[in-house]
């Protein structure tokens, strides 16, 4: 019981190092005394070597199966891949809190090393906040739901895995989010410190927007995978449902892309420090609700845990945490006041106050609509539950001023975008924009949100190519290189920029994706016999019969249709019906057929003796661009990451005026 | 105050507020989905409301019309059973006994029809057993002998 005894002992001196840590970081810091501050970063650390021993112990007995161990046993079984015995270290309650705590003390250890020179009046603050994050999860996994209890009687066999969840994507999706959600900790840790010293200038900004573009960066990727998976595995043919363990992970990253615009003009402008702070503390209150939502049960998901009884402390850690943010925000109010004002609706400034409100309201709105059924039930004793048509109805119009900033934005300048430059800029993109709606209508597609999505996507994709295109211009009117080798250098001296136009132009790919799915899918059920046909909107499906099939952990009866389009075979769908060996259970697997302008979906149930077999059919226009947006979003986030030496050594000639 | 900053605030108020109205207006009941128990339907009869039914399947009440592919039964309530019907592709996992949630409107009969069937996560079963209540995993291995036998029949 070495390992048992290592992993307690370690989360339990864990635990008290964090609380040294704190105090010491925070005494050190106010009586700038450097002893005490080096003890307490050196506690930090030592707490993260602890967890670490910690989460290796566990790892360690999952892998061998030891089943003594309770959280062994109730995720690993003695057929499950060593890939799920790794991965159920985060598959389980008390496991992923682990992971949690493991992130967090990696980055508050990575943040002490790479501030060793700078900052040092923020630091102590710093690591002390961090501190408290871990000293929170620490107390929730010493007390409340511990991953080393061991069970009376050892069972011959483990409970194993659940089916639905032996996927790559379910095995990624945890930990992509989590490196994005511990992510905004840093920035909300650099943020109390700026807040505790009263050092409210740039300095606590630049030195956590790479932090916080990496937690972004991973949050949305989490997101997206999320949907990717819930879309192949779960056979409703749908990404997103609105369900409140989805909305706790979106909203963070609504105030995180919010926040990441606005510490812009405080860099530039020096305003929005108080939206900024606001922001930041938001992003983090949001994140550890996030993490509460999905473990407490107090709102019905399909996503949830076991209900736990612990989310009170989750509650209160809240609580406490909301009050003492904004406190020492109400307290540092005269040093967080702009030094400009705005001086026109058409500048840069006023395009990033209006992107920040958009995103609180979308926010607030998801808030509400997650909270409402809490609420009611509180207040009137109904039980409800806020569906999709909520969200859409709110979220949809609030999204369109989001589709038209993506483009608008980038074109105005800064203080004030004169009436001629206005023309010149919006001229041609408003053009295409118009010209793309005229063709929607034209071809009789009639959908008031998604003609507008799209029109006004594709203004904004115009304007940040014509953006793209001035400035490759430029370059090579100043160096007479080849257009697309002065793409390449106008985007890496400009990474900031350039990388946020990228992230723009995959979003709004990827607006249209959603829009053009939502708006316009087909869907169809009908029971069919082998060699029948069946029209889906525009696409043609034909029945070729069902197959039995056994592999080495289900048994499946897989049904093959093709799919044809105006006579032309474009592939073929091969939906399946497996019932799993253990735990026996039965899973529906869709057939999807994946391409450019639609995805095919089909899923089927009760086949008869004649192979005939009831079908549900979706076609969902231009689907796949919206993983495709996602992805140009990740290059554009990676772009604005990148190390600013990389650009130097072609010298400033490309680095173009704001 | 200056004329810009009236004007800012009036805007920024402008915007700011009727985002609000419609965030409040989407509140609406056709929006919402109301949460009632079996007993609380079969008494009170809501007639507009969407609502969400829990509860388990009725022994013996499952019917389904497959060539049509209709779905049938009863949700059991403490007291009352409720009557369900359904029309679509079923979920996995809908068998007589099974906990099931159904979502839909109440039609003149008093019937529920759904437009939504959800069956419970199968880690919810883990927490039925610890409340002590019916054992899924018999249910499942009877449920997988059913179906295997009906492959077979099928399939010969």
């Amino acid at each position: 019981m070495f390992l048992v005894d290592l992993g307690r002992y370690s989360i339990f001196f864990a635990l008290l190092l964090s609380l040294a840590s704190i105090f010491f970081s925070f005494f050190g810091g106010f009586l700038k005394n450097n002893r005490l501050t080096k003890v307490g970063s050196n506690s930090a650390i030592s707490v993260f070597v602890l967890v670490v021993t910690a989460s290796c112990s566990l790892i360690y007995l999952l892998m061998i199966r030891d089943y003594r161990v309770k959280y062994v046993a109730n995720h690993v079984n003695n057929s499950l891949e060593s890939f799920y015995r790794f991965s159920a270290f985060w598959g389980g309650q008390e496991g992923s809190l682990m992971l949690w705590l493991l992130l967090l003390c990696l980055y508050c250890f990575l943040v002490i090393r790479q501030n060793q020179k700078r900052n040092l009046d923020l630091m102590p603050f710093v690591t002390g906040t961090l501190m408290i994050t871990a000293f929170f999860f620490l107390f929730l996994l010493s007390f409340m739901t511990l991953p080393f209890d061991l069970n009376n009687v050892p069972p011959i066999d483990g409970k194993g895995l659940n089916p639905l969840l032996q996927d790559w994507g379910m095995v990624i999706h945890p930990p992509n989010l989590y490196l994005g959600y511990v992510g905004y900790v840093v920035p909300f840790s650099f943020c109390i410190a700026a807040l505790i010293t009263g050092k409210l200038d740039n300095d606590w900004i630049q030195t956590i927007r790479r932090w916080t573009l990496f937690a972004w960066f991973f949050n949305g990727t989490g997101i997206l995978l999320g949907g990717a998976w819930a879309y192949k595995e779960l056979g409703w043919g749908g990404y997103w449902a609105w369900d409140p363990v989805e909305n706790a992970s979106l909203m963070p990253w609504l105030t995180g892309t919010a926040f990441l615009h606005s510490i812009i003009i405080q860099e530039k402008r020096g305003m929005l420090k108080v939206w900024n702070v606001v922001l930041i503390i938001l992003t983090y209150l949001l994140t550890i609700f996030g993490t509460f939502v999905t473990r407490s049960g107090i709102l019905s998901s399909v996503h949830a845990f076991a209900n736990s009884n612990f989310g009170w402390v989750f509650l209160v850690y809240l609580l406490i945490a909301l009050f003492l943010s904004f406190v020492l925000v109400f307290v540092r109010l005269k040093k967080l006041k702009s030094e400009h004002e705005l001086e026109s609706f058409f500048s840069r400034e006023a395009g990033f106050l209006l992107n920040n409100v958009v995103f609180v309201s979308i926010t607030f709105a998801i808030f509400w609509g997650t909270m409402f059924p809490v609420v009611s039930e509180l207040v009137e004793g109904i039980k409800v539950t806020v569906g999709p048509p909520f969200f859409d109805q709110v979220n949809v119009p609030i999204g369109m001023f989001l589709l038209l900033l993506l483009g608008a934005g980038p074109l105005m300048a800064w203080r004030i975008t004169s009436t001629s430059q206005i023309k010149k800029s919006f001229i041609v993109p408003t053009i295409v924009g118009l010209l793309g709606t005229s063709i929607l209508l034209f071809f009789e597609v009639h959908h008031f949100y998604g003609v507008l999505a799209i029109s006004l996507s594709i203004f904004s994709i115009c304007a940040i190519i014509i953006e793209f295109h001035k400035g490759a211009n430029l370059v090579k009117e100043r160096t007479k290189l080849n257009y697309f080798t002065c793409i390449w250098f106008l985007t890496m001296n400009n990474k900031r920029r350039f990388g946020g136009y990228i992230v723009h132009l995959g979003m709004a790919i990827l607006f249209v994706g959603i829009a053009a799915s939502s708006a316009y899918q087909v869907t169809e059920e009908v029971r069919l016999r082998p060699g029948e046909s069946f029209h889906v909107g525009s696409v043609r499906m034909r029945y070729e019969g069902v197959k039995q099939e056994v592999s080495n952990s289900y048994r499946a009866v897989r049904a093959k249709l093709s799919v044809f389009i105006k006579g032309y075979q474009i592939g073929s769908v091969s939906p399946e019906r497996r019932i799993y060996f253990t735990p026996p259970q039965p899973t529906t697997e869709a057939g999807i057929r994946r391409g450019f302008f639609s995805d095919v979906y089909a899923v089927f149930s009760d086949v008869d003796s004649g192979g005939a077999a009831s079908f549900k059919f979706m076609v969902n226009p231009l689907l796949n661009w919206i993983w495709f947006g996602g992805i140009v979003f990740s290059l554009g986030a990676i772009v604005c990451f990148l190390p600013d030496r990389w650009s130097r050594r072609k010298g400033q000639i490309f680095t173009l005026k704001e | 105050m200056s004329a810009n900053k009236i004007k800012f605030l009036i805007a920024g108020f402008v915007i700011v507020s009727s985002f609000l109205f419609l965030a409040i207006s989407g509140f609406k009941s056709e929006n919402l989905v109301y949460f009632l128990t079996v007993d609380e339907v079969v008494k009170q009869k809501p007639s507009s409301n969407s609502i969400r039914v829990q509860g388990k399947i009725l022994e013996g009440s499952l019917k389904k019309k497959i060539e049509s592919m209709q779905i049938y039964f009863k949700i059991l309530g403490e007291v009352n059973a409720l009557p369900v019907t359904y029309k679509g592709v079923p979920p996995d996992l809908l068998e007589n006994g099974f906990p099931v949630i159904a979502e839909g409107k109440i039609n003149s009969k008093g019937t529920l029809v759904a437009n939504n069937l959800m069956v419970a996560c199968p880690s919810k079963f883990e927490e039925m057993k610890e409340k002590g209540d019916v054992m899924p995993e018999d249910h499942l291995r009877l449920m997988q002998k059913a179906k295997e036998r009906r492959l077979k029949n099928s399939l010969k």
